[in-house]
């Protein structure tokens, strides 16, 4: 029967080719700019490596200061956490199996033979290299003990060594930034800017730092880490990191203030920015999806429209087989089958070509390096998601022609169909 | 005539309307794309108000900048300043915090006469007029006369002018209630995020060099020779070294700065434009088949009319003249509905002047797309031999 089917549908498009040019180019063409859209969102959220761990990670990504009022909540300091909050909320935290505050990557200058170099610094501390996983391509990296010391050491990343050392290997040289001179003890490989808590060109550790955590204001430029040990902690982290939250002395920024920060992973934080600027310590990622599931229905409205007309004109073409199948008895909902299942081949077809067209412009965003040592790939995931959107718009256009085919009185529909 | 064709387009109508539907939501799409291009346009052509050429920028990163500025800080900058401005290849330096087309800004509220605006402004010593060859409109630039006052002068730029002190003349007004801060000068619509950025209401504010202030300085702007060698940038970093060994610095041209601005500005105009011409291509071609079907299937009667004695040419107009029908009725329903949104709230930012031009734009635009998808369907159906079609029947 499928078979059938699947014949009829091939001698069909291939009688009217510009019809299915044109159905394809639509197709392709709107599954083409979602598969790319769904990469480079994949590229920001998803846990490729270094961090495997993501699944089990929770960050601290922000802190608000907000004073409560009668007409609501008023945002006073959005900013990041200081290393003396992180440290005060964080400490043997149940259910949590390591700790990391690292800081926020800053712009630093080096000169080589009078070329200027700009890189991006991240203070980091030991236990950073342990919860994520970064491919070393030679060298290690710092110790607990160099750190401790405060050994003027620093990991650097693949592009950062071809700049400062050509290609060659370079883990025990020293290199200067900021005026400063650190010694190589490892080389990663890059990791794309787009990776927002990993990212860095050279990584060094605190200790180097001489103002590192040297007062007890709450707000700085640093981002908390915990590993949990199963998600099924996550729950108790949150309640019990809030609770010590909301035991910090914070007369010093106001006596109203509510000093709110939620361990959350990077999605999350960014749902909560846009859905509650950050003055409420609920979960927004479900908004999110539905905000981004809307945006897509807008973005496909057209295509669609486009499709049901052309699918329109086709069935009336095909109004004198139609009627000779109705006339032989065939049911309706035989006949809605069949168009469905030849849209939907159709769709198929446009989500492969799709898929190619993604893969290529992909691989030429990643070539011009607009965005540094971003890598965009597909994966399973953006697969399956494409498989998924060409069969709900397979689905969508097809219906309402099918049933207004279904609905064909066989007389008209044998003598050419009426409009 | 109208009223034949509108029966035409009637008896049609299930087919029509989707038809019509697609032709709604092109409408909306080429709007939007409209309003972009035309803010866009507008913004590139008003002028700037400073020269940026041959500038760069030093800017302190300060960990705590509150904290940590105090008197010992302040006379270390101006050493660092005085030791540049020694440089062979430096023509003038001054103070500018936050730095013109940096990512950071400052804002505050102005009054004059119950009149209470939200402006963005940033600090200028009074070199800054020879860095950035600011051109003053009206009133005067900051002096070293203006020390000796117990209020502080600021330049205001064309669009606060108008927003905050209408028709009067702004010089010498004040713009806070206590009378702490007065207008001296006017100048163009100078923006701080470029070009292509929103134009804003912006001042510039005095910054005294001659003694200590507890606003920090953590941004200078130097204005080079043409070409100044090569280690110019190194020398600089240098000089701060020696004065702050610990201090993380930033040095840029200012072009530098911008050119990051119009690229966060033309990305995403730029993947608009592309995303729209491809969903307009698709709508094309998508038009071409429906027309050219919906003409294969009208073939008796256009035969009849032929037959009837219509000529080549009335066929032609009467076939065309259906599908604008069409299109007009897609396309007003949309301009109606589009008009309504600045009265009612929504995008509210749009002026009048905005809306009418991109309505235009969206008109044009989906004229040309139709007439080129009916053109040559239309043109097939004239071909069409009234012999041949009544023998088909």
């Amino acid at each position: 029967m499928l078979k059938n089917y699947l014949k009829t549908a091939w001698v069909v498009f291939m009688r009217r080719k510009f019809f299915t040019f044109v159905n394809l180019f639509g197709i392709t063409f709107t599954l083409a700019i979602l598969m790319i859209a769904s990469a480079m969102l994949d590229h920001i959220f998803g846990g490729t490596p270094p961090e495997v761990n993501q699944r089990r990670t929770l960050g601290i990504y922000r802190v608000s200061m907000c004073e409560d009022s009668e007409e609501g909540r008023d945002m006073g300091i959005s900013a990041m956490a200081s290393a003396y909050m992180l440290e005060q909320c964080m400490e043997d935290l149940p259910g949590v199996e390591n700790t990391s505050i690292i800081g926020m990557f800053w712009q630093v200058l080096s000169f080589i033979d009078n070329r200027k170099v700009t890189s991006y610094l991240r203070n980091v501390d030991a236990n950073f290299w342990e919860i994520m996983q970064f491919e070393f391509i030679e060298g290690r990296p710092f110790t607990h003990d160099e750190y401790d010391n405060g050994a003027n050491v620093a990991v650097i990343n693949e592009a950062t060594r071809d700049k400062f050392f050509g290609n060659t290997e370079c883990v025990g040289n020293s290199f200067e930034a900021n005026g400063k001179s650190y010694r190589v003890v490892g080389v990663v490989e890059n990791v794309p800017i787009l990776r927002f808590t990993p990212f860095a060109d050279i990584w060094v550790p605190h200790t180097t730092d001489p103002g590192y955590n040297q007062n007890n204001e709450l707000v700085g430029l640093y981002i908390g880490l915990m590993l949990a040990e199963s998600r099924d902690a996550f729950p108790m982290i949150k309640e019990e990191f809030i609770s010590r939250v909301n035991n910090l002395d914070i007369s010093a920024y106001h006596p109203n203030n509510k000093i709110i920060s939620v361990p959350e992973t990077f999605l999350d934080n960014i749902a909560r920015l846009i859905f509650s600027f950050g003055l409420s310590t609920g979960n927004f990622t479900k908004q999110l999806y539905i905000a981004a599931f809307i945006l897509m229905i807008l973005f496909m409205v057209l295509p669609t429209l486009n499709m049901v007309n052309l699918n329109m004109s086709r069935i009336m073409e095909r109004s004198s087989e139609i009627g000779v199948r109705k006339a032989f008895g065939a049911p309706s909902a035989t006949l809605v089958g069949q168009f469905l299942v030849e849209n939907i081949v159709l769709t198929s077809a446009g989500g492969l070509l799709a898929l190619l067209i993604a893969y290529v412009v992909l691989a030429v965003i990643s070539s011009t390096g607009v965005i540094p040592y971003a890598q965009f790939t597909l994966n399973i995931r953006i697969f399956l998601t494409a498989v998924g959107i060409a069969f709900v718009f397979g689905t969508f256009s097809g219906v309402y022609p099918a049933w207004r085919m279904s609905r064909m009185n066989p007389v008209d529909a044998l003598r050419g169909g009426a409009a | 005539m109208i009223r034949h064709l509108l029966r035409l387009v009637w008896n049609r109508k299930r087919f029509n309307f989707l038809l019509m539907l697609e032709i709604f939501v092109s409408f909306i799409v080429l709007f939007s794309v409209g309003v972009l291009a035309e803010i866009f346009v507008t913004r590139v052509k008003k002028p700037l108000g400073i020269h940026y050429d041959n500038v760069y920028t030093l800017g302190f990163d300060f960990r705590d900048l509150e904290s940590e500025w105090n008197e010992t800080k302040y006379n270390q900058i101006m050493e660092i300043f005085d030791e540049i401005e020694r440089l062979s290849s430096v023509e003038a330096v001054a103070i500018n915090c936050p730095v013109t087309f940096g990512m950071a800004v400052s804002s505050r509220n102005l009054t004059y006469n119950d009149n209470s605006v939200s402006s963005q402004y940033s600090r200028f010593s009074d070199d800054a007029r020879e860095v950035f060859g600011i051109e003053m409109i009206q009133g005067e630039w900051f002096s070293e006369e203006h020390d000796a006052l117990d209020w502080t002068p600021i330049v205001i730029n064309r669009m606060l002018a108008e927003e905050l002190f209408g028709d009067e003349d702004p010089i010498g007004k004040p713009v806070l209630e206590d009378g702490s801060m007065r207008v001296v000068g006017v100048i163009e619509d100078f923006r701080s995020s470029g070009e292509y950025g929103q134009i804003k209401r912006f001042y510039l504010l005095r910054q005294s060099t001659t003694h200590y202030s507890s606003y920090a300085i953590y941004n200078l702007v130097i204005r080079t020779h043409p070409n100044p060698p090569e280690d110019f940038q190194e020398n600089v970093m240098d000089i701060v070294h020696t004065v702050m060994p610990d201090m993380a610095i930033n040095i840029d041209p200012l072009e530098k700065l911008k050119a990051r601005n119009r690229q966060f500005a033309l990305v995403p105009l730029t993947i608009t434009i592309v995303i729209a011409a491809f969903l307009m291509i698709m709508v094309a071609l998508g038009m071409i088949g429906v027309f050219w079907q919906s003409i294969t299937r009208r073939r008796e009667e256009i035969g009849l009319r032929r037959a009837l004695g219509s000529t080549k040419k009335t066929l032609y107009q009467n076939l065309l003249m259906e599908i604008f029908l069409i299109v007009n009725l897609g396309s007003a329903l949309a301009a109606i509905i589009l008009v309504q949104l600045p009265v009612i709230g929504v995008l509210s930012f749009l002026s009048w002047k905005t809306m009418f031009v991109a309505l235009g734009f969206s008109f044009v635009l989906i004229y040309l797309l139709s007439f080129m998808s009916g053109m040559y369907p239309v043109w097939l159906a004239t071909r069409i031999q009234p012999a041949e079609a009544l023998h088909y029947e």
